[in-house]
């Protein structure tokens, strides 16, 4: 390769990067300056003059925040779980099963990835209140326990697994459901990965649901604590972004420890897709 | 031990009918193969026998026991199959013990029969490596092994050296043929390879376009086959199948000769002629049955030699008849040279215009 073509090359992958991380970065750099630094400053200074932590202390002074981080935990814990267990339950017979209206209930399934939760929205709030689910944090998770992408996700790793393993396993007389969990559930685990990753990211970061579900600030999880920061120190966004980036960096842990899978189960949904 | 039958059987994949009108039974502790070319039906009928697939009519039995709509689970079969599917997160001794563990067998009853499979199979140094850190025959012996410890009424293998190389292959031959030899079980075996057919076979089904062609011991199906197809099929290098009409020819090898279109009259052996004169028949000859004759007013005009160690195949014309013609021995031709040639009449596979054999009582009735 040229020096040319490697040079435009990374010119373009410090672009793209920039775009990406550049609002990150600068979150970041606003948590770390202090009082004394214009975050406003024309033009704007990435590197803090004094860089303090100070920030992030005064934000649990101010708010429970370790209390909305455990909330999240508890939420974004038990909403994975059961995406990871019931979409696979759910993708098993889609992918392995023959039974009339498969193909249906698959495109059905499918096809409420079209709705946008804006629309679900309402009927999903009046069926929590009547069950009794606001201001719980099951109310919080079942939205997100069993998802239409997930069953989707799992139903393609499922397809990719030879079919010889399901009948060698079925002629050793294992039932169905020791199949799923010894022998399909081990080999599609770059794909759980995937779906754990994706879940975690869509609970930790929901700010839209809990707004509606949850009064209890006891009950808060971090967005809605960064949201109420917003809301009581709203002229001070050093506190806001300290509670921002706080809330973020779990979400970027997880994605570290888990990119391996992560990518290559991305990347075989979309080419068994 | 146990005896399969199968009878009526057949098979549809919408409106394409994979498996015809099917009878056939295998004794107890036979080894039987389904012989056939791809897409001819063998893999249909061994899953269909394992429970893998249901028949579409028909019923199988086994032990006289209807089996037609027992689950395969329930069955007492335990298959190898081509990609050896093997349990790629497992190690060996876990693949081995799998199926005993998940039907809750007790621990020293599986530890008995995996210890039978591993001195049996010689897998007591691979008992902890995984699947992926095993050569293809390791693979295949694995995968045997996991049959075996099922102790199955019935072992169906479909295609299982397809995988390995020409040597392992034949060293796995030999290990299976022991293998049956040891069990004494009843064995049906799929197979596109007529080598593997006919060394490991007691009888070799053979199958075409959903349709059994012949049953019959290795030995049957070579010498006497029933119709063009199995004469074809069966044999390498491929049977030379000439057409020709039978003509009267003088007092000479009983009066009898075949006429073709592209070659002398070539005189038919009198005790072996299952035909008359006028007759338009289709007649075999196996390469082997070719001979150098020096005498021979045919001659062969060699366009390729092919030199397989034990053997030397020619293949050339015979006037514009394409003629194979296999000899014991090292080259003595090379293309362009013409040879003599004297066809063993004496061991001529007649078959009619249906492609049906020929028999000596056939002609006469």
């Amino acid at each position: 390769m040229s020096l040319i073509r490697i040079v435009l090359r990374y010119a373009v992958l410090v672009i793209v990067a920039s775009v990406f991380a550049g609002p990150f970065l600068w979150l970041l750099s606003t948590a770390l300056k202090s009082g004394a630094e214009n975050i406003f400053q024309y033009p704007p200074a990435l590197i803090p003059r004094e860089a303090t932590l100070d920030n992030f202390k005064r934000v649990f002074e101010a708010l429970p925040f370790l209390s909305y981080f455990l909330n999240s935990a508890l939420v974004a814990a038990l909403a994975v779980s059961c995406n990871l267990m019931l979409c696979s339950l759910a993708a098993y017979p889609l992918a392995r099963m023959s039974f009339a209206g498969r193909q249906g209930i698959f495109l059905v399934l499918i096809s409420t990835l079209m709705l946008p939760f804006q629309l679900l929205m309402i009927p999903l709030y009046t069926i929590a209140v009547t069950l009794g689910l606001n201001n719980s944090f099951l109310g919080l998770v079942i939205p997100h326990a069993c998802t239409a992408f997930g069953i989707f996700l799992m139903r393609q790793a499922f397809m990719a697994i030879p079919h010889q393993l399901e009948e060698s396993a079925h002629l050793e007389g294992v039932t169905r459901l020791q199949i799923w969990w010894h022998v399909l559930l081990p080999l599609v685990k770059p794909t759980l990965a995937t779906l754990a990753v994706f879940t975690f990211v869509g609970v930790w970061g929901d700010f839209l649901w809990p707004l509606i579900i949850i009064d209890d600030q006891t009950r808060y999880t971090l967005p809605l604590g960064v949201n109420k920061l917003a809301g009581a120190f709203g002229k001070d966004w050093r506190l806001v972004a300290a509670g921002a980036v706080l809330s973020i960096v779990p979400m970027m842990l997880v994605f570290l420890f888990t990119q391996r899978f992560f990518i290559s189960g991305a990347l075989r949904g979309a080419v068994k897709g | 031990m146990t005896s399969i039958s199968l009878k009526g059987v057949t098979q549809m994949y919408g409106s394409e009918c994979a498996i015809h009108t099917l009878d056939l039974e295998i004794a107890s502790g036979e080894f039987v193969v389904f012989l056939g070319p791809s897409g001819c039906g063998k893999s249909t009928l061994l899953r269909m026998i394992a429970g893998l697939e249901q028949v579409a009519s028909g019923r199988i039995t086994f032990d006289e026991v209807d089996v037609t709509s027992t689950p395969a689970a329930k069955r007492g079969v335990a298959m190898v199959f081509q990609s050896y599917a093997l349990y790629p997160h497992m190690t060996v001794s876990q693949n081995l013990s799998f199926g005993l563990r998940m039907t809750g067998h007790p621990r020293k009853e599986i530890a008995r029969r995996v210890e039978r499979a591993v001195n049996m199979l010689k897998l007591g140094d691979y008992l902890q490596r995984k699947p992926a850190q095993l050569s293809g025959g390791e693979c295949q012996r694995v995968a045997i092994g996991r049959a075996i410890v099922q102790e199955p009424r019935v072992l169906l293998s479909d295609e299982p050296l397809s995988n390995l190389d020409a040597e392992l292959r034949s060293s796995m031959r030999v290990e299976i043929a022991a293998l049956h030899r040891e069990l004494g079980n009843t064995m049906v075996y799929v197979t596109h390879d007529q080598v593997e057919a006919m060394t490991l076979a007691d009888r070799i089904v053979v199958l075409n376009d959903g349709r059994i062609e012949q049953v019959g011991t290795p030995d049957e199906i070579y010498r006497l086959p029933k119709n063009v197809f199995v004469a074809g099929f069966v044999g390498a290098p491929k049977i030379n199948m000439l057409s020709g009409v039978v003509v009267a020819a003088g007092s000479e090898n009983g009066g009898l000769s075949l006429r073709l279109p592209s070659i002398d009259s070539i005189p038919l052996a009198p005790m072996h002629v299952p035909v008359r004169s006028g007759d338009k028949v289709s007649v075999g000859i196996r390469p082997e049955d070719i001979a150098i004759d020096q005498s021979s007013k045919l001659h062969m005009l060699v366009s390729f030699v092919e030199q397989i160690g034990g053997a030397t195949n020619y293949f050339g014309d015979v006037g514009k008849t394409r003629v194979r013609m296999s000899v014991s021995g090292a080259v003595h031709f090379s293309a362009g040279d013409r040879i003599p040639v004297r066809f063993a009449a004496e061991r001529f596979h007649y078959f009619d215009a249906d492609g049906q054999r020929l028999t000596s009582e056939a002609a006469r009735a």
